[in-house]
């Protein structure tokens, strides 16, 4: 896998354009809709998606292989997606702020409360909800299916703050999709 | 044996008195000093107003010779403001600085019109604010003047070479540098002959000018903004260009055939009216030519 | 309850895991027989799992096709990526004019770190100071620029003055192309010469004034 990171990262570097378009196709979509539940537009990760193949064909040059292209190309963007969400006007945060107490007081039901089969759209419409960072970690590893292991690289945490995030946006969303 | 830091004075004076048709009297005053230095000495020269003009060569004697000069009505009064012009020059190990001072208020009808020779190896740094530098065959450093003009004669620098001016023109000729950068807002920069692995250019009202021949593996980066940038190329390096004016036009006398680009529809030329984006011949040198509302050429010499 | 300390383990045990393939875990093996029954506990995995399947199963957002030729675009502007100039530390040449080392300052600028930077190989991977940091060292140096240039003779004084001009109409110039076509590399570019350009002249009118102080 790495052999063929760096082989691909070389071609990209010495201004292969069709290994640039490669790398496109390739990781394109999911960092699309990573973007897009991250920010909750669909016109600002377009941007975002533009700043970071722009960015990403400029510091190729600096790509050593630690990571994976994949895990590398997720942290650019997640970086953009924060940088983004920071710029933000503080309404998704005060809604979102208010959510953070709600789920510690929150007492949890003996039955479970959250439908079997979740509509997609109630889904996005409560991870949107989340504050941002366990918002990143949910959707890296329950939707994106990542590890903790990687999840840490690309958010630059710990593991263990990784699943503790984790854990608290299942729990809002429990507490978001309840019936 | 380790050279003191003392200032010096004058050596040698000689004041005259010129009377020009204008009531003006002009009083000069001649300063004259030797020194010398090693293998891979500093001389560093700090003037205010006057010229300059330098020459490497092949000994190691530094001789520096200045024309102190004053014009006032009164001769008297000019012969005073003349004795206010101090000439220091401080000598360390293997380093010479010449400082040119006036005392306040600046404006100040005097000038130091200054001649040195010096070993050609030794890394020159001049710094003026009015007047113009010539430096023929020396191993430049910094060459700095807000008004005047820079002028570069051949010389060879190991270093990187700054000539930078504000209000002047620079011409560089038969110079083999590693990184020189050229500077003024306004003025134009020529450039003959040139040899460097590195050449950066910048003006803001003001033409940009290279002949010669482009080094194997060259990057050359020429940016104005009202001018425009003319190279004329001879040699056979190839190149690969990327120019680009936002109102003027671009012309190539070479063909350049654009990279393969995704989604591009037929290929064929690189050039544009607006843009040269492609290479010519094995593209070992790289060009970044900008220019906001000049024209770009690109021709054979 | 004391269902609240088996909470890290509830996750894991969503994810897939199990005691069965984690032998020396005895906290694993208590929370599973604790699992057994506790319907607290069995109701948030049961909705974890939920949560877990549903988010696994969300269909990609697909980007509108025009955005790889936007991006393709965008790179057939840049140049390869290097520099030629020496990059004009800005932040560092403004902290040497304050300390007041005029001359000191002229000849960090803009040969700067000269000595290291002629070797080593051009940093692809550099950003160059973004519009933002310009404008900051603009006003920075402006106002040293104003309160120190009185001492300046006026000849001086006037070449700085109009060249300062000159510069703001380059930029204004290039602002306003850029206005007209935001996405316009060259704009852009031309638009970061000249506040670099201007950077440098304040830095060389602040030393001038300052080197004249002190004398």
């Amino acid at each position: 896998m790495r052999t063929a990171d760096l082989e691909l990262a070389a071609r990209c570097r010495a201004g292969d354009a069709d290994a640039f378009e490669e790398l496109y196709r390739l990781h394109a979509r999911r960092l699309y809709s990573l973007a897009v539940r991250m920010i909750g537009s669909a016109d600002e990760a377009e941007d975002v998606l533009q700043e970071v193949f722009l960015q990403a064909h400029r510091k190729l040059a600096g790509f050593r292989g630690e990571s994976t292209l994949g895990t590398w190309l997720y942290r650019l963007t997640m970086n953009h997606c924060l940088d983004h969400l920071r710029g933000r006007q503080a309404k998704i945060s005060r809604a979102t702020a208010s959510l953070d107490e709600d789920g510690a007081a929150e007492p949890v039901a003996p039955a479970p409360v959250v439908p079997s089969a979740i509509s997609r759209m109630d889904l996005e419409r409560a991870i949107e909800l989340l504050p941002a960072g366990s918002k990143a970690a949910f959707l890296l590893h329950d939707v994106e299916g990542f590890e903790h292991r990687e999840i840490a690289e690309i958010l630059g945490i710990s593991e263990g703050t990784s699943k503790s995030q984790v854990h608290k946006a299942r729990m809002k969303l429990r507490v978001l999709l309840s019936r | 044996m380790i050279r003191a830091l003392r200032p010096l004075v004058a050596a040698l004076a000689f004041i005259t008195i010129a009377l020009p048709a204008a009531a003006q009297n002009e009083v000069t005053e001649r300063f004259s000093k030797t020194s010398h230095l090693d293998q891979d000495g500093t001389f560093d020269l700090t003037n205010v107003y006057g010229t300059i003009v330098l020459t490497g060569g092949t000994g190691r004697d530094v001789t520096i010779e200045a024309v102190k000069r004053v014009q006032r009505p009164n001769a008297n009064a000019a012969r005073a403001l003349l004795r206010m012009i101090d000439i220091q020059v401080v000598e360390g190990t293997n380093r010479i600085e010449v400082r040119t001072v006036v005392p306040r208020p600046r404006n100040f009808p005097g000038s130091v019109d200054y001649t040195v020779t010096l070993p050609a190896d030794a890394r020159v740094t001049v710094r003026t604010v009015s007047g113009n530098i010539r430096a023929t065959n020396i191993n430049g450093e910094l060459l700095k003047s807000v008004s005047g003009d820079i002028e570069i004669i051949d010389g060879s620098a190991d270093d990187v070479v700054t000539a930078s001016t504000v209000s002047g023109n620079i011409a560089v000729r038969g110079l083999k540098g590693r990184t020189t950068q050229l500077t003024t807002v306004t003025g134009n920069v020529r450039v003959d002959d040139l040899q460097a692995d590195r050449l950066a250019i910048r003006a803001v009202n003001g033409n940009i000018e290279y002949a010669g021949d482009l080094s194997r593996s060259g990057r050359y980066e020429f940016v104005t903004h009202s001018g425009d940038i003319r190279l004329m190329l001879s040699g056979t390096t190839g190149f690969e260009v990327q120019g680009n004016s936002l109102s003027g036009t671009v012309r190539s006398d070479f063909p350049i055939t654009r990279r393969s680009a995704p989604g591009a529809e037929g290929g064929g030329g690189g050039v544009t009216p607006r843009g040269l984006r492609g290479s010519f011949g094995d593209a070992s040198a790289m060009l970044v030519l900008r220019a906001f509302s000049g024209n770009i050429s690109v021709s054979r010499r | 309850m004391s269902c609240e300390r088996y909470d890290d383990l509830i996750d894991d045990y969503v994810d897939g895991t199990r005691a069965a393939d984690r032998p020396g875990d005895a906290r694993l093996a208590a929370f599973e027989s604790h699992l057994a029954g506790c319907a607290r506990c069995q109701a948030l995995v049961a909705d974890f799992t939920s949560i877990r399947e549903a988010a696994s199963a969300l269909d990609e957002h697909v980007p509108p096709t025009r955005l790889w030729a936007q991006i393709a675009g965008a790179l057939e502007e840049k140049p390869r990526a290097f520099s030629v100039w020496i990059p004009l530390a800005v932040a560092a040449s403004l902290a040497l004019v304050l300390a007041g080392s005029a001359w000191l300052a002229l000849r960090q600028s803009p040969t700067g770190d000269a000595a290291q930077q002629v070797t080593a190989t051009p940093d692809e991977t550099s950003v160059p100071p973004a519009e933002a940091q310009y404008e900051q060292a603009i006003a920075g140096l402006q106002q040293l620029a104003d309160e120190r240039n009185a001492v300046l003779d006026p000849a001086t004084r006037a070449v700085l003055q109009r060249n300062l001009a000159a510069i703001d109409r380059a930029i204004d110039e290039s602002r306003a192309a850029l206005a007209d076509e935001p996405s316009s590399a060259v704009a852009q570019d031309s638009l970061l010469d000249a506040l670099d350009t201007k950077v440098a002249l304040l830095q060389d009118t602040v030393a001038l004034a300052a080197e004249d102080v002190n004398q």
